[in-house]
């Protein structure tokens, strides 16, 4: 069962699930890293982007309104 | 449980105290920012979603733990904020402004690549749950434990949940199994509604209930 002839359209495994899955499927650990690359790129694509002006002049409201005594707003 | 887990009573940190968290704050930003992104979807609502937060996080600043992770608690927050107001999570499709995504993404050495925009696609047609803990332990670098924390449940919900978003997402970029992505174009207008009442029915059981 181990020689299956180099079929490209062979799926490893079969309905037996004798091992964890992924660990014996280098394609799919390959495709699950693809993905993961992904996933970090769509969220750094965030993280790098310039932040607004508006956070700094949020921040920079705490700094000044906020500090200690707590007003009212 | 109650909705006051952020609202804390007024702050007394020492000037250089303050200080020091607000610095964290600002290096957090970008990433509150890219969390926020994720819940809502579009910018302009992500920003006043992370603003909120990072508002609240100040005048919750004391309940803060020094030296525990500063962005883990913002998402914390962020995630709070948006499910108490029962904001519409991806109501049409995350990142919508830019879903027609034909970037590659092949990590070295890898033949295998994906396109963002079938992975936009993809990451609407999982749960919220999925999506959020796939997002904050595969892009925001949070442990499971701290992912954990942040969605309010066990560690190991949390890894099943990796897990399924996983498979989900490998299947459908395959276009094996049941769920292949639908064409190109027309992701919103029949299955968002699913996701609205997923999001809902989170906000009524594991966000801040609120009757």
């Amino acid at each position: 069962m181990m020689d299956n002839g180099g079929n490209d359209s062979a799926r490893p495994g079969g309905p037996a699930k004798a091992r964890p899955k992924g660990t014996g499927d280098s394609s799919l650990r390959a495709r699950q890293k693809v993905i993961g690359a992904g996933l970090k790129r769509l969220f750094d694509d965030v993280v790098d982007e310039s932040v607004p002006d508006d956070f700094m002049d949020l921040l920079a409201k705490f700094d000044d309104g906020d500090q200690g005594s707590g007003p009212v707003r | 449980m109650t909705a006051q887990q952020t609202a804390a009573r007024p702050a007394v940190l020492s000037p250089s105290a303050d200080k020091e968290f607000r610095d964290g704050l600002v290096e957090a930003i970008p990433y509150v920012r890219a969390f926020s992104r994720t819940l809502c979807g579009a910018k302009a609502a992500a920003d006043d979603l992370a603003q909120e937060t990072l508002t609240k996080a100040w005048a919750a600043r004391a309940s803060f733990q020094p030296g525990t992770n500063l962005k883990a608690w913002l998402f914390m927050i962020a995630r709070n904020q948006f499910y108490s107001e029962k904001r519409r999570a991806w109501r049409s499709v995350a990142w919508d402004e830019e879903l027609a995504d034909a970037r590659l993404i092949a990590p070295s050495g890898q033949l295998q690549h994906v396109e963002l925009g079938d992975l936009k696609r993809a990451l609407t047609k999982i749960t919220p749950e999925q999506r959020e803990a796939l997002i904050l332990v595969g892009a925001g670098g949070l442990s499971y434990e701290e992912a954990s924390v942040v969605c309010n449940c066990a560690i190991g919900t949390v890894k099943s949940r990796v897990a399924r978003a996983r498979q989900a997402i490998e299947r459908m970029l395959n276009g094996t199994g049941g769920d292949a992505l639908p064409a190109r174009g027309d992701v919103a207008s029949g299955d968002s509604n699913e996701l609205i009442d997923e999001a809902q029915r989170i906000a009524d059981t594991g966000g801040a209930p609120d009757k």
